[in-house]
């Protein structure tokens, strides 16, 4: 497996000066959701917040008004933090499908191997512009969905939920975090796989594929039910959450591995001509 | 020197090899004819040549290198000009920069000479220009980037008649003793006294590997407008006569191969050569 940061760096270059245009939409698109997101909620949240003032103003205290009014800055908060996080999720996976978008034709894949970089360079790019700048571009569109709703309607609620956040779940708010993290990445990790299965519709393709494995699961899980397997006693079985949290992100981690593993295993056996799985 | 031992390749799903038993051997400083009806495998002996497909059986050897292990270093001795290109939507200026610090023999000044030879200049965007003109900037960029080896894959289709002919030139212009082109077609009248080796293979294999001197030496082509009486081992019928192919004695005087009328005799009687 050769590598050359110098031809790295040049096909870096070589690859934005071709794509930039994508790349900018791409991000563009990604970002512009959590603006739009972040915007409605604060049109929605200024909205009810100040019809709710006008008609209880007279009927509460300053004091407990406030406090009703930061109960709805908190609501509307979560809410943006949900939604940001399944656009986060859903995006992240779109970008993992879009992985080796550039072998979805016969032209793009002698382009793409007929260049002089080898393999193992040409997929780092792909997994470097994929899975860490899209993860920038996600960071970023969460922070700028937070601003928007920080100097719209927020107030103290984030600071609130930060802080809730850390009680709520009586210490377990950095396994929940880590395991959200993780599954995330996860997601990203499958439809990356299913990018260099199938690089062409790869989103759907790979979206089918993991709705008829969970209904394989879930056949399974409600034949074992029927048949008497005591899944809370196998929950139990590991006394504590703590243990359950490392075997689960243990799980988690090495199925990230072998996505990515068996995807540089795909693409480094790729040829020109696929007659299966490409189509 | 390329050298292909003994190769087979089988598309998967496919119940015959598309090249069985295949061997061939090129040294450098030619530029080679690879002539075959469609489905004849010229595309896939290119991409097999190129590192694009993977050899079923047998081995192929480019310059040292292997060519499946797509080692980056053959990959910059060599450039594959496919039938259909993929040429992105951005400034010709850009594409340059973007490809050319892969090929070290890159040249600007062929790159501008070429563009000229078909018409073009260097302030173009590749998105505005139709189908044709983009197969000649991409050609214009294959052939400044001097490298080894040189494939092309039906390079003629799409160009216009004044493009074909100017083809030809820029061809002739850039080679040199150290270079080997491959260029595939089928439209055997593109390549005319272009070539200096000519292979032509079916799906059987090789029915022809000469070069174009032991051609010449071997066989009269001609036209007239009768068909002649003695000697003839091939002719049909064309605009104003009949083609025909002689067999030559040592006293006659070289012709020019007349390629369409070779490849016709060989495609229907490969037994004879």
């Amino acid at each position: 497996m050769s590598f050359s940061w110098s031809r790295f760096k040049a096909l870096m270059k070589s690859d934005f000066l071709i794509n930039k245009g994508t790349y900018l939409k791409l991000g563009a698109t990604a970002i512009g959701s959590f603006i739009a997101l972040a915007i409605l909620i604060s049109i929605f949240a200024m909205n009810d917040i100040n019809s709710f003032i006008k008609l209880n103003a007279s009927t509460f205290g300053s004091s407990s008004l406030e406090e009703l009014v930061q109960s709805r800055r908190y609501s509307y908060s979560c809410t943006l933090l949900v939604i940001s996080f399944w656009i986060v999720s859903i995006v992240y996976t779109v970008f993992g499908s879009l992985t080796f978008s550039s072998l979805s034709s016969k032209k793009q894949r002698i382009s793409t191997f007929m260049l002089p970089a080898s393999l193992s360079e040409k997929f780092f790019l792909r997994m470097l512009v994929y899975l860490v700048g899209g993860t920038l571009t996600l960071l970023i569109g969460c922070t700028l969905a937070i601003l928007i709703a920080q100097f719209t309607f927020a107030g103290s609620a984030f600071i609130n939920i930060l802080k809730d956040w850390d009680h709520i779940w009586d210490g377990a708010s950095f396994y929940i975090t880590m395991l959200g993290g993780i599954s995330v990445i996860l997601g990203n990790a499958i439809y990356t796989l299913g990018s260099s299965l199938w690089p062409k519709l790869s989103w759907i393709k790979t979206w089918l594929v993991m709705i008829v494995l969970q209904w394989i699961g879930g056949i399974f899980l409600i034949t074992g039910l029927f048949s008497g397997i005591d899944f809370a006693y196998l929950v139990k079985f590991f006394d504590s959450g703590e243990l359950l949290f490392w075997i689960l992100t243990s799980i988690m981690t090495i199925m990230i591995i072998v996505c990515w593993c068996v995807a540089w295993r795909r693409f480094r056996n790729t040829q020109i001509i696929q007659r299966f799985m490409t189509k | 020197m390329i050298t292909l031992s003994n190769v087979s390749y089988r598309y998967s799903g496919s119940k015959r090899d598309s090249i069985a038993d295949f061997s061939m051997e090129l040294s450098s400083g030619k530029i080679v004819g690879l002539l075959g009806a469609n489905g004849a495998g010229k595309s896939t002996l290119l991409y097999l040549i190129s590192g694009l497909l993977r050899p079923t059986a047998g081995s192929v050897n480019v310059n040292g290198y292997t060519p499946w292990d797509r080692n980056p270093e053959f990959l910059s001795q060599i450039f594959l000009v496919p039938e259909e290109i993929d040429v992105p939507s951005i400034p010709l200026t850009d594409f340059i920069k973007a490809y050319s610090p892969f090929y070290p023999n890159f040249s600007q000044q062929s790159m501008e000479e070429a563009l000229f030879h078909f018409n073009l200049s260097l302030n173009i965007h590749l998105g505005s220009l139709s189908m044709g003109q983009r197969k000649k900037a991409y050609l214009a960029f294959a052939l400044a980037c001097h490298t080894p080896v040189l494939l092309m894959d039906e390079p003629t289709n799409g160009l216009d008649i004044p493009g074909k002919s100017e083809f030809r030139k820029a061809v002739v212009k850039t080679m040199n003793d150290d270079r080997t082109i491959i260029i595939s077609t089928h439209q055997v009248r593109d390549l005319d006294q272009l070539l200096d080796h000519v292979t032509i293979m079916d799906n059987k294999g090789i029915q022809l590997d000469e070069s174009i001197a032991a051609l010449q030496e071997k066989f009269i082509f001609g036209l007239s407008p009768v068909l002649p009486e003695n000697g003839v081992i091939w002719s049909e019928p064309v605009m104003g006569g009949y083609a025909y192919m002689k067999i030559r004695t040592p006293e006659q005087p070289e012709t020019e191969v007349n390629l369409e009328a070779l490849f016709n005799y060989i495609y229907s009687t490969p037994s004879r050569m």
